[in-house]
């Protein structure tokens, strides 16, 4: 019977020749990532926890500083240090303060037909490059870097076909947005959501990172795109070659199937407080906000700025709101410069920061207070996510999150 | 769903939290594989009793652990916290042996392990849901946290109601039995005694 992506690249990691949904694998692991979110706790198990720790390979693991930095108080600089002098002991690769870790791993590691665990739920953004990432616990974590190995349900796989293009001003972060709206939060548990058809190949990089690092917002293992020329050029820019590109087989079998056409797809937000609870933009424009957030491993790439700056350049970011605008690595952070997207924000009244995950996770920069109002690209906007308990947070495009930073409420780039 | 693969009995003498034990699991042609696996013991009665509270669809783990306390230095500093966005007086109300019904895709969002640390530090013995997110699901496993799948439980449950889980069974409540997934030996059951483990362990160069 044939396969998919997703399956093929577990037969290949287990050493056999196919697998089927159910069935459950010893499966070798290409890389794992770990940042300071759990790290810290990963190194007090393995350090207190086993007899006689070792660890399988050190040149498959990676640290990455990215969700408290620089850190902003004595508990995360030393949950930091205890995660730096581990990675320096043990030779471990090392990142801090260079992007969000999706975004560095997508940068410099991550090859198609890899199978990739990361200790932080968004690792399914890998699938951008014909890879299964996936996110997993720090238990999870600790025995992969302990065996190199772990254990995968192989899970059903969910076919999107995508046909189409997107039109002018709509962003593959409206697409993902109404995908989740209309399959729902749980809609693909334990699935792959596998993005395919013509539309899947007018979608840049970018655009792929954005729709597969959502996926588990709708309960998915992971999401997938078949590894195609788009993904080699980009492999090609960053010196790497391929591990494996898989293709899904004509006969390889989906749980189950959906269509979107692309040139219907129209801005959308995701209202309080959760993902899937999607409405057309224009239902949320007028309601009154108090901070914007351009960034994240989401939707923090040098072709987000560019739709922001684009909108904003030479208007002001309303005086009721902070325009927080964060790009996901330096490397793009530098591009921004030169193309001078940074100037242009900064003039608007932006505030510009360094690399991070900021407050798309409530506790870095720029967390909101009471009964607050955010507007982001950020990946989540569950009850408190992004500060205090009682605060909003509306999830939009690049483009919605701008021109409702300039006009103090949710609005689209038309009515600026 | 994989809960419904472990082990009927796990054996709680000859292995310790923390171990790396041998499991042998059975693919769906037959074929044994064994596996490595690090133990973080589930504890399962038989049969057990316990007062309910009832929570919605769609809790996820900002609002079992909102990110801010994450820092906080143990589990048992960050669980007065925990609910605390939805319910802020839930954690300190909670007693030991109480269960949570819930709604569908409990413990959707981040991969945060403390989630369901938190949970079973509060005294949580169970957690009943129409459905679970996945990370949270295989975090639950690997703390020992038991999680039981039943679709109707939740429209009918009141809160302050006890229920009783028969394993395997089914749950009763209010005089109806409302079944659950066995959970069948033959996919997954771990090789007796430390004998193997302590082989394997040699094998990996552990001890």
């Amino acid at each position: 019977m044939g396969m998919t992506i997703a399956e093929k690249i577990i037969a290949a990691a287990a050493g056999v020749d196919s697998v089927k949904p159910g069935d459950i694998h010893t499966v070798q692991l290409d890389r794992l990532m770990s940042n300071d979110g759990t790290t810290h706790l990963t190194v007090d198990m393995y350090k207190n926890k086993l007899n006689h720790p070792h660890i399988a390979d050190t040149k498959k693991l990676v640290f990455i500083v990215d969700h408290n930095v620089p850190s902003d108080c004595p508990k995360t600089a030393a949950s930091q240090k205890k995660m730096r002098d581990f990675a320096k002991e043990n030779n471990i690769d090392f990142w801090e303060g260079k992007g969000v870790c999706h975004q560095v791993m997508i940068e410099n590691y991550v090859r198609p037909g890899e199978l990739i665990f990361g200790a932080d739920s968004h690792t399914c953004s890998y699938g951008a490059l014909g890879a299964f990432g996936t996110g997993v616990g720090c238990t999870d974590f600790l025995y992969g870097m302990v065996t190199g190995t772990s254990w995968v349900l192989v899970p059903e796989s969910v076919k999107f076909n995508l046909t189409g293009k997107l039109p002018e001003g709509v962003t593959a972060r409206d697409l993902i947005l109404t995908i989740i709206g209309e399959v729902g939060a749980n809609g693909c548990n334990y699935q792959v959501m596998e993005f395919t058809g013509e539309g899947a190949k007018t979608l840049s990089i970018s655009d792929r990172m954005t729709l597969c690092n959502m996926a588990v917002e709708a309960g998915a293992k992971t999401g997938i795109f078949e590894a195609d020329e788009k993904a080699m050029e980009y492999l090609k820019e960053h010196g790497r070659e391929p591990k494996a590109v898989f293709h899904s087989d004509p006969d390889a079998k989906y749980i189950r199937e959906y269509t979107f056409d692309l040139s219907k797809v129209r801005p959308v937000v995701a209202k309080p407080d959760f993902v899937d609870n999607v409405v057309p933009a224009e239902e949320a424009c007028g309601i009154e906000i108090n901070e914007a957030f351009l960034g994240s491993c989401n939707n923090g790439r040098i072709e987000d700025l560019r739709v922001g700056a684009e909108i904003i350049k030479g208007k002001k970011v309303s005086d009721k709101v902070r325009f927080l605008v964060v790009p996901a690595s330096q490397t793009i952070y530098r591009q921004a410069l030169k193309e001078g997207l940074i100037d242009i924000f900064m003039e608007a009244g932006a505030i510009v920061m360094n690399p991070n995950c900021s407050v798309c996770w409530g506790s870095c920069q720029g967390v909101i207070g009471e009964n607050e109002v955010l507007i982001s690209t950020g990946t989540r906007n569950f009850k408190g996510r992004a500060g205090h308990p009682s605060s909003k947070v509306y999830l939009g495009s690049a483009a919605t999150v701008t021109a409702s930073a300039i006009a103090g409420k949710i609005a689209l780039p038309s009515e600026i | 769903m994989f809960f419904a693969k472990i082990p009927r009995h796990t054996r709680q003498n000859a292995i310790t939290e923390g171990d790396l034990e041998c499991i042998l699991t059975h693919n769906c042609e037959g074929t044994e594989q064994l596996s490595l696996y690090l133990v973080r013991y589930i504890r399962i009665m038989e049969k057990f009793t316990g007062r309910v509270w009832v929570l919605g669809d769609d809790i996820d783990t900002d609002i079992i652990i909102p990110t801010e306390y994450l820092a906080l230095k143990t589990i048992d500093d960050m669980k007065q916290y925990g609910f605390s966005p939805l319910r802020p007086e839930l954690a300190g109300q909670i007693q030991k042996g109480d269960i949570i019904v819930a709604g569908k895709n409990f413990g959707c969002g981040s991969s945060r392990e403390q989630a369901p640390e938190i949970i079973k530090a509060l005294g949580i013995q169970c957690v009943i849901a129409k459905s679970f997110a996945r990370i949270f699901f295989r975090n639950s496993i690997n703390n020992g946290l038991l999680l039981i799948e039943q679709p109707d439980l939740h429209d009918d449950m009141k809160e302050g109601d006890t229920v009783t889980v028969v394993m395997n069974e089914h749950v009763d409540y209010n005089g109806k039995q409302y079944p659950i997934a066995s959970l069948p030996e033959n996919l997954m059951s771990i090789i007796q005694a430390g004998g193997l483990v302590k082989a394997m362990r040699k094998l990996n160069g552990l001890d």
